[in-house]
This record gives structure tokens, C-alpha cells and sequence, in this order.
């Protein structure tokens, strides 16, 4: 089930979508409290090898810095971003000279397309490695263009440095709390790491509280009363996934940094919480 | 590892865990290979099951201490001290930690260890793979790991760890002084473990091009390889044995597994190496040339015609072949001539197979076969060609119960030895393959190492010695109750396992082959001048009171032939050395008791005591036979002792029937004439039978008795002059508490066919409250009034005899007809 130009808005059980109803699996004692979630939106990612992913859901962010100092063109073509014809979406970063950048990669945004307000957004993805790798899948508040950033809000369900392949960050930015300011954790895999095999990524997003999950297992709970600066976490935001090669979060790739490289992308879920 | 004659290096042994098989139940096919343990423990808090610790050769021998002060986990660490420079036993410390038996180290990617030392310092060298022999196959190391004074973990990467299927060297290290001046390190917490932060292992080889003459090798470099282990790099130096090496044209060139390449036919082709999933930079570039082929025509034979039967010859009449390479072998055959003289070039082998099955040929009265061989591939050992040959048996019918083959396999080392560029004669006695059969010779196969080889000359002949003999009856029964043996080689016994039956020792030539004579597995011995017989791990036959060993040869054996069979027991220690060992040799003569003789079974069977020398008895580990017996053939070899409450099998044969021939009807027994019999154990029944002997005498042994059908279907029975039925059996099994036994005989009525409403039978049930009585542990003879079989009111075609019940063991033996 895939819905394009579907903007979900702020009250979820307006929509009549087909139910399915998924419970939080009780791996951890640090998991978060079970909830019941339905599915209302998901991108499986099936489709034919080379083809781009839905273009009625996702935009391209073509471009580069990103005000970040990324070295990459986002671009919009198959070889940066395309459907792998298996069920998962690959985001490969290339080292090729490309409109005055050394390396090519891509940005895919939900923006005006799937917007929604709380739920839960989940993620499958298996990242690349390497110093100078920078995946993420996020979100962002969807009045950017008349707020701006960081008035927006930010929701960073998972940052990696490539240099750190077990390690993933959760983090909010807002006003006042942005940049390296922003209220993050880090979360590390035991004896695992996330560039050889897939993992979950996913926040729980309500009125006063954003939960960061890591194959089911909180370890990040964000609260109006944490933050030092306005909680602007009451209205709607859409997805990015992108692979970023260097800038500041990062810093220069390095000489073993292989490539090219994909952020694979098995499914992006959205579920709403049954009361 | 240990030989009777060769040493190590200076070894120092300081542990020595007695291999345990950890829930590997072995049956009785031994033919199963064995598992190797998987266990991931190297040192924890002792060494881990079936290690050993071996300091190398020129390092301080004792450097090694465990340790109860300091440890980094449980109570037990190792300490080692580093020598300061200029002592004088040892240069460094350094040593390897070897499981005797190997492990299965493919469910692990990495060594792990903890380490701290007395003062900041390196461990110059950790690794594994190193089993302290020439023979290391797959060492991977790492070099000047810094050490210092709080506890750290290493990590040694596994490069490929799917080749690790029977790996020795568990980990090895060396370390040397700092600026002269000694130290002390522990190590705690050795063991093998599955990372799931190790990744993306990246490697090169030097890129080249080189220039090979088909037949030709080279050598692809050791790769560095690095790994990730989430974000720090690990490098470990390994053996090119780690990579798989991949051709773009396996005509042109081919890689083995032990990082060669060898270059077999024109043309060009880029090997590539990959170490798991991961491919390594750099390529090697192989321009091969194609060789020559041979020269000069090979030697012309000078075997007599009349003395020849020969299939593909200038110098012989040849007889016909339907195909010179079937069509379901990989070889190809060319066929050229070399200044006139015809020759056959065999090319993508694989196997070929010489086919004459419309024309078989009987080579009974031959005693060798004859091939000349031309190959420009490499014959180092272990390279092998082999030869082997395949009869359809008396029936001249192929995939009947009565085909043979059997398989010869020459090396460099062998005799004949094979070559590289030249002509080599392989001229093999037929008594090398041992064939039951050798009248309806069908097919020779050729296969092995040799992906071309030219072949000329190739026929049997009639030389010196008689024709081949081979036991067609096998060993006695062992008698011995299975509670009471401990045995190596025997179907009637859970065996212990043995390393190898003919250790590779410098100057042993024997050649050791399974082979299954009346369903009884044995070990024939060829070119025999001593053979190793190593255990897997040591046993303890401390309590036993014999040994047994059944042999058969078709050697002379007349004075002063002898057969000397050597027991070696590694001490409380359990391993070689260590000044405890002992052993003794006892040699067979055809004076001595037993006394050789050729071309029978003769048991030896000796007090343990009679090996005098043997003073320890808890840890035997080897046994080596020798003498002057080239071919041997080897069966139930055990250790046992008397007593036991059950017993193993009857001692001596059934009583000899006494009626004269012509009141009888036999269907088996040595005192008469027997009648044909279709089969002793139908396909229908659920009994397991050995043809075998007591005392020279012939028995039927049923084991897993559920019940067994013997049939007379081709040739029925006509019994109606008969009055009784007898049979002589013999259980090991307990007879009382309403234990059966039951005798069924069926008879097809005068249609002499089974069905047609005519078939008849009775069955009868014995026990021990019956006449005559089931008795446990001696011989029992029925004989019963036919008239006794109520219901089998005709008896002119008997057809069918069942016997069944509650034993599981029954020897057999006398079964007539008689009035």
C-alpha cells in the first residue's frame, strides 16, 4: 500500500486505511512501555532494478553542502538513488567528478507528499562504512520554508559516522537547541555493527514525548521539560533519508573509505498509536 | 606428530588434556568421517580440551607457568617470562598451543586473548595456525602488539575461517626482551569467538604478469590483510593457503588451495584472489605456453606376446575396446603418433574411462597390468594418477552383487613413481588391486591430478608369481563380549577412533586401503615395511588381559619370514617423551605360536603380558607392524579380557553332524554337500548377516535379529522322504524369562510357487522351559520331527525357512533335512 500526494494530517483516525496491527516485540527491559501501532503508510521499496523510488512520494533534493559542508551533489538519478529490484532502496554515494563535486550521492524528502503529526516512523536499513560516511533518516517540521531552521524542529531518528560503524545517534534540534546542541544519545551494538546487516530504526513521536528506538530497544526519550528551548513538536513533519560523504559531522573521508557504497533502505513504516 | 624413530624439536610439554569426543557417538561404521570438536577454548582457566602447550624449538622451554596469583578472569592466568638477553636456554618466549586431534574452527572469525605485561613492552608475534610442524597450512599473525601494565584485549582476525576444518595450530605468540632486559607477561582467557564487530577484510596481492610454460607454478605472495573492527583497523599477515584462487580460463591456468598456481594449457588468463566474499587487489597475469608433448615414442615392452593380452599396443595384436573415453567421464581422447608409434592423449581429466564391457577380458590367469604414462603436469606428491580397474564378476553383468573394482593411486613416491616429461612405466601387480574377480574385466578408469596425460601400451601379462590370492573368507568372529574389549578395528565392536592406519612417517612405504571382505571391514596392507597405527587420542587398556589381531598374506611366510606388531604407550603424561613412555615388539614367525601362514587367517592373539616392555599400559596411543610381509591383511584388532557375564561368541564350532550323506539334506554345513540356497538373508528381512568362522569351520552369524528369511525359491526342497528338520544354534543372549525363538518352514505346495491357495507352513516356538531347551552361551541342537510341523501337510517344495524371536544374536550353523 503506497499513497502518493497523501498528506496525513494532524488526527490520524480520520484516515480509513487498512489496519495492521503491529505489537512491540518485548526483547529489552529498557523497551518502551507497549503500545498498540496501525500501520497507516509504508514505502516497501518493491519495484523494479534501476528504477527511482515513487517520485508521487518522494522528491529529490538536488544540490550540495546542505549547510553542512557535504562534499556530495545530491543527485536525481538511478545511479545515486534507484530501487534495487530485491525490495530495498539503495542511496549510493560515487566518487566521480560531478558540477564541481568530487563525489555524487542522493536526497530523497517526503516533503508536501507524506506529512504527518506523532505515530511512530520506523526504518530497515543497513548502512555503509567507512570514515566520512555520513547516513541518516530523519525529520523534518514541515513549515521550514516560512520558519526556517531550527524554528522548523528536526527529528534525527538515525545518524552514523561511517568511522564509527556500530554507533548511531538519536537527536532533536529546535530553537535553541540546534547544531551541536541539539539533544542527542548515541546508541552502540554489542558484539554487532550496522554496516553487516539490517536494523530497525524508529522514533515514537506523541504530544510531549519523542522516544528513539534501536531494533525495538529505547535508549532516548526526549521530553518538552528536557529541552532549553521551545518544544515545536505539535505539527507536521515529513521523512528524509539521505547519504551524506563528509562535512562536519563526519570530517574528511578517508583513503580506505571504499567506493561506491549504499545506504539500503528495506522499508519506511509510519503507524499511528491505537487508543 | 611422533614417530617411532624422529622426534621434535625440543618440545616441552606442560599440559596435555586427554582429547575427549564430545557427543560424537561412533557406530560401527567407521567408515564415517570423523567430526572434528569445535570446542572454542584455547586456555580459560586451564587448557582447553585436547590442548597442549609447545614451546618452540629455540625459545626458553619453561617460560610458560600457570598461574593462580594473577589472571585476568576464574582462578587460573598464564604467566610468561620473557628471558633477559644472554640466557642461556632460550632466546625469548615463544611456543604454540596445538589440539592433537584439530578443531572445526569454521563457526569462529577470530582469536581472542588477554594480556598484560610487568612493563610496557610488544608481543612481537600472536597468531594461528602454526601446529609446530612444517606442515602449517594457515597461519595468520599479527606483529609488535603493544603491551603494558593493565589488562587489554587482542584480537587475532581469522582471515578465512571456512578452511579452518581441522585446524592444530590454535595460537601460537613470541616474545623477545626489551633493550636486553627480561619481563613477565600473562595472557588469560585464549579462546576462539564469533565477532560481530569484524568486518570488510581488504587485501592485495602484487599484480603481475608472468610467463609459464604449461606445467609451470607460481607462487601468489602472502596477502596483508586488514580488517574493520568497528572503526580500528586490524591487520594480520596470512597464509596465501586463506585464498581462493579463481581463473578466467581454468584451460589456461588454475589455482590450488594452498595459494599456487599452475599454468596447463596455451593462452592467456588472469587469476584472481578472493579470501571469502572479499576480492583482492592485484591480479597475477598467466601468458602460458603450451608444452610439448613427449619427444621420443614411449619404451617398446618387452613382454612376450604369448604372455600378453593387450588393448592398445604397436608391438602386440590388441583386442577390441567399445570406447576409448565414455561418454560419462570428463576426459577427452586425442589420438596422435610420435615418430610412427601410435599413442592416446587423454586431456580434461577428471576421469576417463577405457570401456571393454562387450569384450571382456579375462585376465584371470594375469598377474600384471602395464601402461606407459607421459604428463607435462607437476607429479610432486601428493599429485596422483590413478588406475583402476572394474570386473563384472562371474556373471559377466554389470551392477550385480558380484562386481569388483578397485582403484589403485600412484605419486612420485610410490612404485612404479610417477613423472614429469617423461615416459614413466607403470607396471603394477594385479595383487596391488586385490580384485576378487579378475575374469570379466570391463573398463580401466584413469583419473587424479594429471589434467593430460599421454598413454601408450597398455595391456596385462602373465609375469613371475602365481596369481593373485586374496582372502575370500573373513577373520573368525571375535568371541570376546563386547563389555570386555577395547577395540580399534572390528565390526562387532564400538571402536575407538585411529588417526590414521599407516602414519606418513619418513621411510614407512606402506600403503593402507579399506577393504570389505564377507562383510567385515579390513585394512589391506600393501608394500608394507612398517606401518604407523596412531589413535586418535591415547586409551586405557590397563585392565585388559590380551591382544587380538587377525591377519591374512600372500606372502611366503616361510622361516625366517616374520611379522612384528609394536605397542607404544605414552606414559602417565600422555604424550610422547617425557621419559615415561614404553612399548614393546613381539615378531611372528612361521616357528612361533600363532605361526605364520600364507594365504589363511591366522589369529593373533597374545597375552598383553607377553609385551614385556610394555610397563604402562593407561595411555597406549600407537602400535606399529612391520616385517617382511609386503601385503597384509588386517581385521578385528582389540584389546579384551576374560570373564564377563556375557559371552561373546561360541569358541568352538557346532558338533559335527554324523548322518551318512545319503540320509540328509543340507542346506548348510561344512560335513555335507550343500544345496543351492537363493539368499540367507532375503531382502524382505530385518537381520544383519556375516558369513564367517569358528575354527576354520563355516557359520551363519544373524545379528539384529528380528527375523530372517532364507530362501530355496529357484531350487525348492523336496522333503517328503525327510523326517526331520535340524539346526545347531548358538546366543550369546539371555534365555530365560520367556525369551523365544522361532522356526517357520514353508512349503508351496504342489504348484511349487508361492500363492495359489497351495502354500502350507508351521512355525514352531522355543524357549528355555522347552525340548530342546534355549540355553545362553553353548551350542544348541533342534531336531525336530517334521511331523512336529503340523500344518505343513506337503513338503515337496520347500521354499522358505524363518527363523525369529527374542535373540538378537545367533550363530548358525548344520541346518539339514535328514531320516
Amino acid at each position: 500500500m503506497k499513497s502518493g500526494k497523501l498528506i496525513l494530517v494532524l488526527v490520524f483516525n480520520v484516515l480509513i486505511l487498512p489496519a495492521i496491527l503491529v505489537l512491540n516485540g518485548c526483547e529489552s527491559p529498557a523497551e518502551s512501555e507497549e503500545r498498540s501501532w496501525k500501520l497507516v503508510w509504508q514505502d516497501e521499496f518493491n519495484g523494479a532494478a534501476g528504477s527511482l523510488p515513487d517520485t508521487l512520494t518522494w522528491n529529490f533534493d538536488v544540490g550540495t553542502g546542505w549547510g553542512n559542508a557535504q562534499l556530495e551533489y545530491d543527485t536525481k538519478r538511478p545511479e545515486n538513488v534507484s530501487l534495487n529490484g530485491e525490495g530495498f532502496l539503495e542511496i549510493t554515494a560515487r566518487k566521480e567528478p560531478y558540477l564541481g563535486s568530487n563525489y555524487t550521492s542522493g536526497r530523497i524528502t517526503t516533503k508536501n507528499n507524506v506529512e504527518f503529526t506523532y505515530g511512530k516512523i520506523e526504518a530497515r536499513m543497513k548502512l555503509p562504512w567507512g570514515q566520512g560516511m555520513w547516513p541518516a533518516f530523519w525529520l523534518l517540521g514541515a513549515d521550514v520554508d516560512t520558519k526556517g531552521w531550527p524554528a522548523c524542529g528536526e527529528i534525527d531518528i538515525m545518524e552514523n559516522r561511517g568511522q564509527m560503524p556500530a554507533r548511531v545517534h538519536g537527536t532533536v534540534h529546535g530553537p535553541g537547541y540546534s547544531g551541536s546542541a541539539g539533544k542527542s544519545k548515541q546508541f552502540d551494538l554489542v558484539n554487532d555493527r550496522f554496516d553487516t546487516g539490517f536494523h530497525t530504526f524508529a522514533v515514537e513521536w506523541s504530544e510531549r514525548e519523542i522516544k528513539f528506538l534501536v531494533n525495538g530497544i529505547l535508549y532516548h526519550t526526549v521530553k518538552p521539560e528536557d529541552l532549553p528551548g521551545e518544544w515545536v513538536f505539535n505539527k507536521n513533519f515529513f521523512i528524509i533519508l539521505n547519504l551524506a560523504v563528509g562535512g562536519n559531522y563526519v570530517g574528511p573521508v578517508g583513503t580506505n573509505t571504499v567506493f561506491p557504497q549504499s545506504l539500503v533502505v528495506d522499508y519506511v513504516r509510519v503507524y499511528r498509536e491505537e487508543k | 606428530m611422533f614417530s617411532k624413530s624422529y622426534s621434535l624439536l625440543a618440545v616441552l610439554i606442560i599440559s596435555a588434556a586427554v582429547l575427549t569426543w564430545n557427543g560424537c557417538q561412533r557406530d560401527a561404521d567407521i567408515l564415517e568421517p570423523a567430526a572434528y570438536p569445535t570446542d572454542a577454548e584455547v586456555f580459560t582457566d586451564g587448557f582447553g580440551p585436547g590442548v597442549e602447550y609447545q614451546a618452540f624449538g629455540d625459545a626458553k622451554l619453561d617460560a610458560l607457568q600457570i598461574d593462580s596469583e594473577v589472571k585476568y578472569a576464574g582462578n587460573y592466568g598464564l604467566k610468561i617470562s620473557v628471558p633477559s638477553e644472554g640466557y642461556a636456554f632460550g632466546t625469548y618466549a615463544g611456543g604454540t598451543f596445538v589440539s592433537g586431534s584439530g578443531r572445526d574452527l569454521r563457526g569462529y572469525n577470530a582469536v581472542t586473548f588477554w594480556a598484560k605485561a610487568s612493563i610496557p613492552a610488544q608481543i612481537n608475534v600472536a597468531g594461528i595456525g602454526n601446529d609446530n610442524t612444517a606442515n602449517a597450512k594457515f597461519t595468520a599473525q599479527r606483529t609488535n602488539l603493544p603491551i603494558n601494565t593493565t589488562w587489554q584485549k587482542y584480537i587475532i582476525p581469522i582471515p578465512a575461517s571456512g578452511k579452518l576444518t581441522k585446524e592444530k595450530g590454535l595460537f601460537f605468540f613470541a616474545i623477545a626482551n626489551v633493550s636486553g632486559t627480561g619481563f613477565e607477561v600473562w595472557m588469560d582467557e585464549i579462546k576462539y569467538e564469533n565477532l560481530g564487530t569484524l568486518a570488510h577484510p581488504r587485501l592485495s596481492i602484487l599484480s603481475r604478469s608472468v610467463d609459464l610454460i604449461a606445467g609451470d607454478t607460481v607462487k601468489v605472495n602472502d596477502p596483508v590483510v586488514t580488517f574493520d573492527n568497528i572503526g580500528t583497523a586490524v591487520t594480520v599477515q596470512a597464509s596465501a593457503s586463506y585464498l581462493t584462487l579463481i581463473s578466467s580460463d581454468s584451460n589456461v591456468a588454475i589455482g590450488d588451495n594452498f595459494g599456487t598456481v599452475r599454468a596447463v594449457g596455451a593462452g592467456t588468463a588472469v587469476i584472481t584472489a578472493k579470501l571469502g566474499s572479499a576480492t583482492a587487489t592485484g591480479t597475477i597475469t598467466v601468458k602460458s605456453t603450451a608444452a610439448a608433448g613427449p619427444a621420443t615414442a614411449a619404451p617398446t615392452p618387452t613382454i612376450a606376446a604369448d604372455k600378453v593380452l593387450s588393448i592398445f599396443s604397436d608391438s602386440y595384436t590388441n583386442l577390441p575396446v567399445d570406447t576409448w573415453a565414455a561418454t560419462w567421464g570428463t576426459g577427452r581422447v586425442t589420438d596422435t603418433s610420435i615418430t610412427g608409434n601410435n599413442v592416446k592423449i587423454y586431456s580434461n581429466l577428471g576421469f576417463a574411462a577405457i570401456d571393454f564391457s562387450n569384450h571382456q577380458i579375462d585376465a584371470s590367469t594375469m598377474t600384471h597390468i602395464y601402461m606407459n604414462m607421459w604428463t607435462i603436469y607437476p607429479t610432486t606428491s601428493p599429485a596422483a594418477f590413478k588406475i583402476k580397474l572394474v570386473d563384472f564378476g562371474p556373471d559377466g553383468i554389470q551392477g550385480t552383487m558380484d562386481d569388483i573394482e578397485q582403484e589403485v593411486s600412484l605419486t612420485a613416491t610410490t612404485t612404479p613413481a610417477i613423472a614429469t616429461g617423461s615416459w614413466v612405466t607403470l607396471d603394477i601387480s594385479l595383487s596391488e588391486f586385490a580384485l576378487t574377480s579378475q575374469g570379466n574385466l570391463a573398463q580401466i578408469i584413469i583419473s587424479g591430478d594429471l589434467k593430460t596425460v599421454w598413454l601408450d601400451n597398455i595391456f596385462f601379462y602373465k609375469g613371475t608369481g602365481g596369481p593373485v590370492t586374496v582372502p575370500t573368507t573373513p577373520p573368525p568372529a571375535p568371541t570376546a563380549s563386547a563389555a570386555n574389549v577395547v577395540s580399534l578395528l572390528s565390526n562387532y565392536y564400538t571402536n575407538v577412533p585411529v588417526e590414521t592406519w599407516a602414519a606418513s612417517w619418513l621411510y614407512s612405504t606402506a600403503v593402507v586401503r579399506d577393504r570389505v571382505v564377507g562383510g567385515e571391514l579390513l585394512k589391506l596392507y600393501t608394500d608394507l615395511n612398517f606401518a604407523g597405527i596412531l589413535l586418535a587420542s591415547p586409551i586405557d587398556v590397563s585392565t585388559m588381559t590380551r591382544f587380538h589381531m587377525d591377519i591374512w598374506t600372500p606372502n611366503p611366510t616361510a622361516l625366517p619370514k616374520s611379522f612384528k606388531i609394536l605397542l607404544i604407550d605414552f606414559g602417565a603424561n600422555g604424550v610422547s617423551g617425557g621419559g615415561d613412555d614404553s612399548q614393546h615388539e613381539l615378531s611372528f614367525t612361521a616357528a612361533t605360536t600363532p605361526g605364520l601362514v600364507t594365504g589363511s587367517w591366522v589369529s593373533i592373539d597374545v597375552p598383553l603380558s607377553n609385551f614385556t616392555g610394555l610397563t604402562g599400559k593407561s595411555n597406549l596411543a600407537q602400535m606399529v607392524i612391520s616385517g617382511d610381509l609386503k601385503t597384509v591383511w588386517v581385521g578385528n584388532v582389540y584389546f579384551y579380557k576374560g570373564g564377563g557375564t556375557t559371552p561373546g561368541g561360541p569358541t568352538t564350532p557346532a558338533p559335527t553332524p554324523t548322518l551318512p550323506a545319503s540320509n540328509v539334506i543340507s542346506l548348510f554345513s561344512d560335513a555335507y554337500t550343500n544345496v543351492p540356497v537363493d539368499t540367507w538373508s532375503a531382502s524382505w528381512d530385518q537381520a544383519d548377516l556375516t558369513d564367517t568362522t569358528i575354527a576354520g569351520n563355516n557359520v551363519k552369524l544373524y545379528r539384529n535379529l528380528v527375523y530372517a528369511g532364507v530362501e530355496c525359491l529357484t531350487n525348492t526342497i523336496n522333503a517328503t522322504s525327510m523326517t526331520h528338520f535340524h539346526m545347531d544354534i548358538w546366543t550369546p543372549n539371555a534365555t530365560s524369562g520367556g525369551v523365544v525363538f522361532k522356526i517357520k518352514l514353508v512349503d508351496f505346495g504342489a504348484n511349487g510357487s508361492f500363492g495359489g491357495g497351495d502354500d502350507v507352513e508351521h512355525e514352531l516356538t522355543f524357549s528355555a522351559t522347552t525340548s530342546p531347551a534355549l540355553t545362553t552361551g553353548s551350542w544348541v541342537s533342534f531336531d525336530i520331527p517334521l511331523s512336529s510341523f503340523t500344518s505343513l501337510t506337503t513338503k515337496a517344495h520347500m521354499a522358505q525357512f524363518i527363523i525369529s524371536g527374542g535373540l538378537n544374536t545367533v550363530w548358525v550353523d548344520n541346518i539339514y533335512f535328514h531320516n
